[in-house]
């Protein structure tokens, strides 16, 4: 009977078929087991195993981190943090070997950044956002979109401001949340450690001033009634810009703090900005990137060789040189002081998500190919 | 028995008209005084079997492999019909000679091949794969979607252009290393196969669907190289490897011959003798036949030893009748005296052999069972053939006399007999069996490694140099996505794949079995649908994740069906989750199972179950536990009736413990030569344990059953044994080295374990005897000390004392 015990100790995570099994034929019970399984099986009805959310899982910790799908990577002072599929969080000092980092979510995470070399925030699917306070090493969950969706709801519910605007935002956040936590944060920006926003599908907007204790929603602060997917945001020089759909750029107004909608003269979606000197780059859908020289007010398309969407990009030099990533692993260089740029294909077929510039030399990319370093090529034709 | 201690002295009669036909028990007189009827029944029965054992057809079947009850192969039954990719496929790889396949007399070989392949019967077309396929698609994620289409060219006409378009359409499909190589100088025709035509119901005719794919090899002419795997390119390999074999039984039986007519000098009991057994065979065949058994691989051996265990007892029957007419006796007599002094033995030892054979059939293998049926159906014919009809024969024929008796009709007693009987002196059986004691530990310490499954990579049933095996070889290193896949079933109710948590578990058993040590990599319609989610959103990088809208993963699961109709069914109710192994080690297995077991103990709910198995490995895997699990029971059962059947015959414990240690020792022997071979327990070494046991008591019950007669009347042991040997004895000796030698021909089979079954079984036949001449006379001196008196039945006293007056010439009386 002792040794019953022990086999089914940890019944309450069997079905009531393992436990079944697995007595049956290790033990061959006696009637009297039979009677006492027969007792557990009400039981073990229950310990059916209900679905758990990857909003409520820790990551599994996974081998050969290099070659899972991982969506960007960012500086946290000199240590490298690339994040990806089903929570993978993954460390690095020299980009070769990763250490994977405690995530406490399975959902995919897709943008981070660090303002400080510690303090860095991940945002992702299910509305997640991470945040760590020593270079990423550990993380821990300050808002999903479940929590989000009540909050934001409150915050609306409580807030006196123009009725239309307030009417427009509510039922914003009451559609946006209808179907769960099903809408992704897509990017994240912080100015430092305390003032940060992040950014997400179907104007998803939100705000924190306390280092993301609390987020406040800011629908009602921009420009957005068509509720257009805001797919990056990022701080250049002393303005913050948002890239949108339909060739739309946010910029965030100092006085009003509004962000106000910039029609840049392209019609399809924006999916990054990157700022390069005093100039700012907003690249996306179909290969297409337009410079602006005046903090936003003007735009002109850059000549790219491709139609392959451009997913990232990355500052090189104090002399303007960038680079920007396609989906189909080639490399665009450019500088902004020409509005060319030069494809140069990369090791082959890999959907590139993310980049950074490791010394001026060498790339550490993204893909959902896996993680990849390529050499960094001099622009040969400048201005 | 009976009677020969109560006749002792079965009297010299030279005039068969002298001899009193109502003597010997009923079987003896039902059989000796109606020889003709008998031999007219036998010749007729003869000639109405071989009608029926050349109709005897020949098969081999994916199923008939698998351990039918076992929860895996359920399972898997259940829901193969909706599991399109896992079936029963053959793998096509055509290489280009010269360059690579972005060539345009390349791709023409490949398109005629192509065309010849779909239309063989059996292919499943709708499922077939190739570059010429247009069901191999390219998907391309745009800012509208996706877009896509067939990876051959639609205008393709051979030019530069098509080709180059080509090389971009086999880059955006990414089938670079499924259906392309590595190195982009071969591609691959991936053809799932029907069992039975869906319109005839006929069954896939492996042979000629073989022979017509060997067909395929003349486009070698032209500047490609063809490589074939798969199940039923294997099984032709078997097929053909099975004609063979025939030529090994011939082999077998020469040898068999030639043994015997060395040992005897005689042509007449010689061809006596393998004739019988070779009845014995036709017979065997014909049973099966009528009793609508087939041959396959693997009872295609039973044959084999039907002829041998035929011989065997054939030859006591033959040595008992030259010993009695060497004496002088009648050959009518003869043969009646040694069917009176041995029939019970050879009938008890032919039972121990059937029962032996028969408890394989509680291993739940179809082909395990034909083996069991096939060898029990030929060891019942043997009763009749070469314990009844030999004797009646042999009283027609009788046998020349042999050189071995002296003229006054005495027996010498051989060296080597003299030597095998120093074996009862009890210094060196002490000896012995320390030396077996010490010997038998180490071998259990090195038996103790033994491995469960196939050890070596590509199909086990061949060797590793086998044309099949080279093309597997060529394919592993050539291809990423390895033919050792290991599926677990997915199971929901209709629709019930279109469901975010569904998918989600999908993908989390997928990083559990990525992380599992020899797991490549994992494909499911989850991680494929992540894949195509990204379509409906711009095609932006971020969206590749699985989301919780119904309606997106409906929208990403037909995108999936488009290019990859084989990852669920019609109903999205079935679908796999595949892992492609490196290897198909015990141990890799057993890791996969393990891992998904407890996978499912904590994901499984009523709607969503995660089931193994399917693919080649999770079969193996099945296989594997059945064959751990049978490997002990049959020891057990083989062990149990073997100890029975001594029992009843010997009705001494202490004679049954001799009979059996040897055994036991040999078995032990085995296992630790399996380790040391590195051939693993598997569905094919698994009957040679039941097999070497069942025919190896056979040594010892002739051996101990003319012993005890000896011993009985009040011999030493050293008389007893000497005289045992002297009678049944040499014949033991004779008879392992005849077995061993027929069986050690299959070494020579292009069938791996065909040869592994041969190497196994010679040792065990001719360890048995060894154990049957040195370790069972070295047990009963121990076991059954001389005590003149104490164990002699009362009735014989007045005999024992006489016979005592005349012990200085035992032998003179032992036969």
């Amino acid at each position: 009977m002792q040794i019953m015990w022990i086999r089914i100790a940890s019944w309450q995570e069997m079905t009531m078929s393992t436990v079944f099994h697995r007595v049956y034929l290790s033990a061959r019970p006696k009637p009297a087991q039979f009677l006492m399984l027969l007792m557990l099986m009400p039981l073990s009805l229950y310990t059916h195993a209900e679905f758990r959310d990857p909003l409520d899982w820790p990551a599994h910790e996974i081998t050969r981190l290099a070659e899972r799908p991982t969506q960007a990577v960012a500086k946290a002072g000199e240590i490298m943090v690339a994040v990806g599929a089903q929570g993978l969080i993954a460390t690095s000092t020299d980009g070769n070997q990763w250490t994977q980092s405690p995530s406490p979510v399975q959902s995919d995470l897709l943008a981070l950044h660090f303002p400080t070399p510690e303090k860095g925030w991940i945002v992702g699917h299910d509305g997640v956002i991470l945040h760590s306070k020593d270079a990423g090493v550990s993380w821990e969950k300050q808002l999903d979109g479940r929590l989000a969706g009540e909050r934001f709801t409150e915050h609306y519910a409580g807030l006196q401001i123009e009725p239309e605007a307030l009417e427009a935002a509510q039922s914003a956040i009451s559609l946006n949340y209808a179907a769960g936590p099903a809408l992704p944060l897509l990017d994240v920006w912080f100015a430092d450690a305390e003032r940060g926003f992040v950014v997400g599908s179907f104007g998803t907007l939100a705000v924190t001033s306390d280092g993301g204790e609390t987020w406040e929603p800011w629908l009602h602060r921009i420009d957005n009634e068509e509720l257009l997917n805001l797919n990056a945001i990022q701080g250049v020089g002393d303005a913050v810009y948002i890239a949108a759909e339909r060739g739309v750029v946010f910029k965030l107004e100092p006085q009003t703090q509004r962000f106000e909608k910039i029609e840049t003269g392209y019609d399809g979606s924006f999916f990054g900005l990157l700022g390069v000197g005093d100039s700012i780059i907003a690249y996306g859908l179909s290969g297409a990137a337009y410079r602006s020289d005046d903090e936003g007010l003007n735009w002109m398309p850059l000549e790219g060789p491709s139609s392959i969407s451009l997913t990232a990009g990355a500052t090189l030099s104090d002399e303007g040189d960038f680079v920007l990533v396609n989906a189909r692993g080639d490399m665009l260089f450019g500088n902004a002081a020409t509005d060319v740029l030069q494809l140069k294909s990369g090791k082959g077929y890999a959907r590139y998500t993310g980049v950074i510039s490791l010394d001026g030399k060498r790339l550490l990319i993204t893909s959902l190919e896996g993680i990849r370093s390529e050499a960094v090529q001099t622009l040969s034709v400048r201005r | 028995m009976k009677q020969i201690i109560k006749n002792p002295d079965m009297p010299v009669i030279s005039n068969p008209s002298e001899f009193d036909r109502s003597t010997g028990g009923l079987i003896e007189r039902l059989v000796f005084n109606h020889r003709t009827l008998l031999m007219t029944l036998c010749l007729f029965i003869t000639l109405a079997l071989s009608f029926f054992a050349v109709r005897l057809p020949m098969k081999v079947s994916f199923e008939d492999m698998m351990p039918q009850s076992h929860e895996f192969i359920r399972n898997y039954m259940e829901h193969a019909g909706e599991l399109k990719g896992l079936g029963n496929s053959v793998r096509i790889v055509v290489s280009n000679k010269d360059g690579d396949i972005y060539d345009a007399e390349y791709l023409n070989t490949l398109r005629e091949i192509n065309d010849e392949v779909f239309l063989i019967p059996g292919v499943d077309r709708s499922f077939m794969k190739s570059l010429w396929m247009p069901v191999v698609r390219w998907t391309e994620i745009t800012a509208d979607g996706y877009q896509g289409g067939s990876v051959m060219p639609d205008s393709f006409d051979g030019s530069e252009q098509s080709i180059e378009k080509l090389r971009r359409n086999i880059g955006r499909a990414g089938i670079a290393g499924s259906l392309v190589s590595n190195d982009h100088r071969s591609s691959m025709l991936f053809v799932p196969l029907v069992d039975s035509d869906p319109t005839t119901g006929d069954t896939l005719d492996y042979r000629a669907f073989r022979d017509q794919i060997e067909g395929l090899k003349r486009f070698e002419e032209q500047g490609v190289t063809i490589h074939v795997i798969g199940f039923a390119q294997l099984v032709g390999d078997l097929i053909r490897g099975l004609g063979q074999v025939l030529n090994y039984f011939l082999l077998a039986a020469l040898i068999t011959v030639a043994i015997i007519r060395l040992y005897t000098g005689c042509w007449r009991s010689t061809l006596l003798v393998t004739g019988c057994s070779a009845v014995a065979v036709v017979w065997q065949l014909g049973v099966m036949q009528i009793a609508g058994f087939a041959l396959d691989p693997y009872s295609i051996l039973v044959p084999f030893l039907i002829f041998a265990i035929g011989v065997s007892h054939g030859s006591q029957k033959m040595n008992g009748v030259t010993q009695d007419i060497a004496r002088g006796t009648h050959k009518y007599v003869a043969a009646r005296y040694t069917f009176r002094r041995l029939f019970l033995a050879g009938l008890t030892a032919l039972l121990a052999n059937a029962v032996g054979f028969a408890v394989l059939a509680v291993i739940d293998i179809p082909v395990i069972r034909g083996l069991a049926a096939a060898a029990s159906i030929g060891v019942g014919v043997l009763i009749f053939t070469n314990l009844i009809l030999l004797p009646v024969l042999l009283s027609y024929t009788g046998v020349r006399k042999s050189r071995n008796i002296d003229a006054d009709g005495e027996q010498k007693i051989h060296p080597v007999i003299r030597w095998f009987g120093g074996f009862t002196d009890r210094r060196r059986a002490a000896g012995v069996l320390i030396f077996t004691a010490i010997f038998t530990a180490g071998a259990f310490a090195v038996s103790l490694n033994i491995q469960i499954g196939d050890l070596d990579p590509g199909a086990p049933e061949l060797r590793a140099d086998s044309e099949y095996n080279r093309d597997n070889a060529y394919i592993t290193s050539h291809y990423q996505l390895s033919s050792d896949q290991f599926a677990v079933i997915v199971s929901t109710p209709p629709q019930g794949l279109i469901n975010y948590e569904t998918l989600w578990e999908m993908e989390r058993l997928e990083q559990i079995l990525r992380e599992l040590p020899g797991v490549q990599t994992t494909v499911s319609a989850a991680s494929l649908a992540r894949r195509y989610t990204s379509a409906g959103f711009e095609g932006s990088l971020k969206w590749e994740t699985i989301n919780r809208d119904p309606f997106v993963i409906q929208d990403a699961l037909n995108t999936v069906y488009d290019s990859n109709p084989e990852m669920f069914n019609d109903g999205r109710s079935v679908a796999p989750v595949v892992a492609f192994l490196s290897d198909h080690k015990a141990e890799t297995l057993t890791g996969l199972v393990e891992a998904v077991e407890a996978f499912a103990a904590e994901h499984n709910t009523p709607e969503r179950q995660f089931l193994l198995a399917a693919g080649s490995s999770g079969i193996e895997a099945a296989t594997n536990i059945a064959v751990k699990k049978a490997n002990v029971t049959m020891l057990l059962y083989v062990y149990a009736s073997v100890i029975l059947l001594c029992f009843i015959t010997f009705r001494s414990w202490r004679a049954v413990v001799s009979a059996v240690i040897p055994l036991v020792v040999t078995t032990i022997f085995c296992e630790a030569l399996m380790v040391i071979l590195g051939i693993g327990v598997k569905v094919a070494t698994l009957p040679v344990v039941a097999l070497g046991v069942g025919i190896g008591v056979d040594y010892a019950l002739y051996l101990l059953t003319m012993h005890l007669v000896f011993y009985r009347r009040g011999y030493s042991v050293r008389e007893a044994y000497l005289a045992a040997l002297g009678s049944t004895g040499k014949v033991v000796a004779l008879i392992g080295i005849t077995l061993s030698a027929a069986v050690i021909t299959w070494a020579w089979s292009p069938i791996k374990f065909q040869a592994d079954m041969g190497i196994l079984l010679a040792f065990m036949f001719l360890w048995n005897m060894l154990g049957a001449l040195i370790i069972v006379p070295s047990l009963m001196t121990f076991l059954m000390p001389d005590r003149k008196t104490a164990e002699v039945q009362q009735p014989l006293h007045s005999q024992v004392r006489e016979e005592q007056t005349r012990s200085h010439q035992p032998l003179a009386r032992a036969s």
